[in-house]
């Protein structure tokens, strides 16, 4: 299915190492306004996805259009429209919080004083306003973020491109970074994002794909992706040790439940955890703990792949 | 190509140069060395030792100067006259050393050391196009070196004007030839080398290795520089100046935009090297 409608659009887009086939034959599309992601765990080929899309690597096989302009011969043109976060902050840490952004402006060709104005703006808009004249190098890791996005932003870019935008961040700071990227999306900024938190891609996501070995395992929303893939909750039971933990897998065989054994745990899918719980007790098994939540991403992955996001 | 661009991709580099004291201080040292120290304390022991027998038999070793550079020396002694010729046949030359030395050791860490510092991810990511990437980091390691030898010279040229000029008749340095030198041979030379290192500094793995490799090919360059600068300081006659000047601006531009096609936005990113 061809999507005129979309910003960026891949058909059989592979990247290739050497002999390691980092991305292999993917499809899919974003929209205009969307925020879109790539969830995956790290080497899944999220990032050298990323780097297609803004044009700094160049594909090996398949067709990408971005802002329907082709990466090879329009690069210029293309990474002048994006807005990019990229995993590690690249800060210039020698310059005060308001150089880097008024620096950066210079590459886009603006007016200095469209560059300040903007700047004002975007420290205001990412809380960065009272430290504008301090310089980056003693920045906490979450200020450094939002000055990266900032720097990101200073553009006004048609898609703002995120890769893994709150690894290695405080849960306070992750929270402060997610809700500004809330603020862009409804702003209708197109934000395209790679992340291995769950959380994260189901707080921001519209749509997203997982991706395993460089390949795409399945894609839509959150929620669509959950109910495709798994039961409404989750039961999660522990047991005092190994043993008990092989007794108790084959032992959950006897139930009609799906089940997913763990190292440390077993996980049963059911839409009811309650009656689930009570279905195993009547068995006769006594897991040491047991916790009834949601189904989650992290669900979705591990029946995809069967590797939990962490392991793999 | 976009000016705006290469401009900032050149003023980032020199900012961040003029903030290191890693670059400056040994920039500093040999600049002192080469323009202050060396030549002072041969010019002012020739001034202490006067016209004695070694003085005198230094003065007769410029009988084997070409007959042109000859006639130009000045100063009526053997002192003098020795000053005169080391002030502007031995030192002067320098001209194509200092700047090629500061150049390489900056245009070598460039490009390797944006990767390494994760830096190269930002650069790569802006709207900036490789060729511009390119020249506005030549441009950052090429105008240290250049600017540093002029100041140096300027230095150097007050100085040996102050102790050889009231021997020889006034003012003699800098010479005609001397600014054919700077602005017709030198700046050729200097970005023929710095198209290479550049080319190396994008294609290596580490600073280090970045700087040695440039250390071998800037040395034959610093070698046939220096003897085509000394040639040209010997009043070598105006057209074969003019000529090896001109292959020296061919071969800089030729290498040049050959360079500009050398840089690929995945190695800022040490994404072909990983």
């Amino acid at each position: 299915m061809v999507d005129t409608a979309a910003l960026v659009r891949a058909r059989g887009l592979t990247k290739r190492f050497g002999s390691l086939v980092a991305v292999d034959g993917i499809d899919f599309d974003v929209a205009a306004g969307e925020s879109f992601g790539f969830l995956g765990p790290n080497g899944a080929g999220k990032s050298s996805t990323m780097r297609m899309i803004g044009c700094v690597s160049p594909r090996d096989d398949g067709e990408l259009s971005v802002l329907d302009l082709d990466p090879d011969h329009d690069g210029p043109s293309i990474r002048g429209r994006l807005g990019v976060v990229p995993q590690e902050d690249t800060l210039d840490t020698e310059l005060t919080v308001s150089d880097n952004l008024l620096v950066y402006g210079r590459y886009f060709d603006l007016p200095r004083r469209v560059i300040r104005e903007r700047t004002e703006a975007l420290l205001e808009f990412t809380r960065l306003a009272d430290r504008a004249d301090d310089r980056v190098e003693p920045l906490s890791g979450g200020m450094k973020r939002r000055l990266t996005i900032a720097r990101a932003l200073i553009n006004e870019p048609d898609v703002l491109l995120l890769d893994e935008p709150t690894t290695g961040l405080d849960p306070q700071a992750r929270h402060m970074v997610w809700d500004r990227l809330y603020r862009l999306k409804q702003r209708g900024v197109t934000l395209i994002l790679t992340t291995h938190y769950m959380d994260e891609a189901e707080q921001l996501c519209d749509r997203l794909v997982i991706m395993d070995n460089g390949r795409i395992a399945d894609e839509g929303s959150p929620r669509a992706l959950i109910e495709r893939h798994c039961t409404r909750e989750v039961l999660e039971l522990r047991f005092a040790d190994f043993d008990e933990l092989d007794r108790a897998a084959t032992r959950l065989d006897e139930l009609p439940h799906t089940r997913e054994v763990l190292p440390d745990r077993v996980l049963v899918y059911a839409d009811d955890g309650d009656a689930a719980l009570a279905a195993i007790h009547d068995t006769g098994l006594q897991p040491a703990s047991t916790l009834i939540r949601r189904s989650s991403l992290e669900d979705v992955f591990l029946r995809l792949t069967g590797r939990s996001l962490v392991e793999a | 190509m976009n000016g705006h661009r290469i401009l900032t991709i050149m003023r980032t580099d020199l900012r961040q140069l003029l903030k290191s004291k890693d670059f400056l201080i040994p920039l500093a040292a040999l600049s002192a060395i080469f323009f202050v120290i060396l030549p002072m304390m041969l010019l002012l022991a020739i001034d202490a030792l006067g016209d004695v027998p070694t003085v005198q038999r230094i003065s007769e070793t410029l009988d084997v100067l070409p007959a042109k550079a000859q006639a130009a020396i000045q100063g009526s002694t053997p002192s003098a006259r020795t000053q005169y010729a080391l002030a502007v046949y031995l030192f002067a030359p320098l001209a194509v050393i200092v700047p090629l030395t500061i150049s390489t050791a900056i245009g070598a860490a460039t490009m390797v050391g944006e990767r390494e510092r994760g830096t190269g991810e930002f650069l790569a990511h802006s709207p900036a196009r490789t060729d511009e990437i390119y020249v506005g980091k030549l441009l950052a390691s090429f105008i240290p070196g250049y600017a540093a030898t002029f100041v140096g010279f300027g230095i150097y040229a007050v100085l040996v004007n102050s102790i050889v000029g009231p021997k020889v008749g006034g003012w003699f340095f800098p010479t005609n030839d001397w600014w054919v030198l700077m602005l017709w041979f030198v700046p050729p030379f200097l970005i023929f080398a710095m198209t290479l290192v550049l080319r190396l500094s994008a294609r290596v793995r580490s600073t280090i290795a970045a700087q040695q490799a440039s250390g071998l090919v800037t040395l034959p360059m610093i070698v046939l520089s220096y003897t085509q600068s000394t040639g040209t300081l010997f009043g070598a006659s105006a057209a074969s100046t003019f000529l090896i000047g001109l292959i020296a601006w061919i071969a800089a531009a030729i290498s040049l935009t050959s360079g500009m096609r050398a840089v690929r936005r995945s190695r800022l990113l040490g994404v072909a090297i990983s």
